[in-house]
């Protein structure tokens, strides 16, 4: 599992746990991120159940395990949180923060210590210790019930799926070409995200946004003029393509 | 008047077969409870074992120093516990056997009733000698029936003992 800086300043640095070697093949490559303050850090979208071991020896490194105090499921899939029943070994201590919709569902993964605290749909906010985040709703973006995280200051969007591309373990972090990127995203935008109008809503709210880097779950992260160049695209995007029209 | 006196007559038959049900009844709750708990125990300790496991594998990426031995009070916590859920697993596992066996001993009973609706049966008016030989018959084979089970059940139940 390797491990990236994303952002550093007086209170707190972005974290990036990815592009794992040690993945088994059919598994879908995912990127965790770890913000740090000066007591506590948030994991975000830890990961599925069979990328624990090597998540915790990479997390491990960077803070100890009672400053690790909050965890994020931006939704209630398993490459996103079904490693849930072991963190929830690891720091029994920690607060779960997830869509409100999908407590019934995520306890599944088994949860007896952490304390899972719902995001309501409209969004909330975290503080941690002087940095302060921001759950956006990003629902039907493909989850039903579905959250970014923003961090202002690091003008950072976490942003689940969206943005999201399938390609090689070793690619990598950061999108260099936007043109030829496209290609590995189409798909899984087009087939995933159900709602153009869910879509347009999100486009519209997170473009009112300071973002110099949107980080997705999977593949690469976007950065400066790339950010807008992914959102007129994913504007122009027709998504919901599963269903099929009648003449 | 006869068949007052024969009615009479089964009256102890019967309540002994509605305290054979009444034992029955309430011993498979019992064991129902207890394989319950069993269950739950059981996917208790699978998560601690796999917790464990997988501690180990981040211990061993890690070459078991540096930041890894941080987790050390943690990786104690879980052996703990998973000691306790061992335990309590065997436990467990001990009592639903000896309740198994509890109630096979409280069926040979329903042999001993057959017999005495048979008596019965040999004594009593062509009114009631059907009837008391059906009696007979059911509670034998229900009998047979339960016991089947319940051999199955502890052969189950041996098989988890590891």
């Amino acid at each position: 599992m390797q491990t990236y800086k994303l952002f550093e300043n007086k209170n707190h640095q972005w974290l990036v746990f990815g592009r794992d070697p040690e993945k088994p093949n059919k598994i879908i490559d995912t990127n965790q991120y770890m913000v740090v303050t000066k007591r506590n850090a948030l994991l975000m979208d830890p990961g599925g159940i069979e990328l624990f071991a090597t998540m915790l020896a990479a997390v491990i490194k960077q803070v100890a395990p009672d400053k690790l105090t909050h965890l994020f499921a931006s939704h209630q899939d398993p490459d996103i949180i079904s490693s849930l029943g072991l963190w929830d070994q690891a720091l029994p201590e920690a607060t779960l923060h997830s869509p409100w919709l999908w407590e019934g569902f995520i306890r599944h993964f088994g949860m007896d210590n952490i304390t899972f605290n719902p995001i309501p749909d409209e969004g909330s906010k975290l503080t941690l210790d002087e940095t302060s985040l921001e759950f956006i709703p990003a629902h039907y973006m493909h989850s039903s019930g579905n959250f970014n995280v923003y961090d202002p200051e690091a003008k950072i969007l976490m942003s689940g799926d969206i943005g999201a591309a399938l390609e090689s373990i070793d690619a990598p972090l950061f999108v260099e070409n936007f043109d030829r990127h496209v290609d590995k995203m189409e798909m899984f935008h087009k087939r995933w995200m159900p709602s153009n109008r869910a879509k347009s809503d999100w486009i519209d709210r997170v473009s009112k946004l300071d973002i110099d880097m949107m980080c997705p779950q999977h593949g690469r992260i976007f950065q400066g003029d790339d950010v807008k160049r992914f959102l007129d695209w994913f504007d122009k995007l027709e998504v919901g393509v599963a269903i099929q029209e009648k003449e | 008047m006869r068949a007052g006196e024969s009615a009479a007559g089964f009256k102890p038959l019967t309540d002994f077969i509605d305290q054979l049900a009444k034992v029955t009844i309430s011993s498979s709750q019992k064991i129902n409870s207890i394989a319950a708990k069993l269950s739950k125990t059981s996917s208790n300790k699978v998560r601690v074992d796999s917790a464990i496991t997988h501690f180990e594998k981040a211990y061993r990426i890690s070459g078991y120093q540096g930041q890894i031995l941080c987790l050390n009070d943690i990786y104690n916590e879980i052996q703990d516990n998973q000691n306790q859920l061992q335990t309590a697993y065997v436990n467990e596992l001990a009592s639903l056997s000896n309740e198994l066996e509890m109630l096979s001993l409280e069926l040979r009973t329903a042999i001993i009733l057959a017999t005495l609706s048979r008596v019965e049966a040999s004594q009593a008016g062509s009114l009631y000698q059907d009837s008391l030989i059906n009696v007979a018959d059911n509670v034998e084979s229900s009998a047979l029936s339960i016991k089947a089970l319940i051999y199955e059940s502890q052969k189950l139940a041996q098989g988890l003992e590891t």
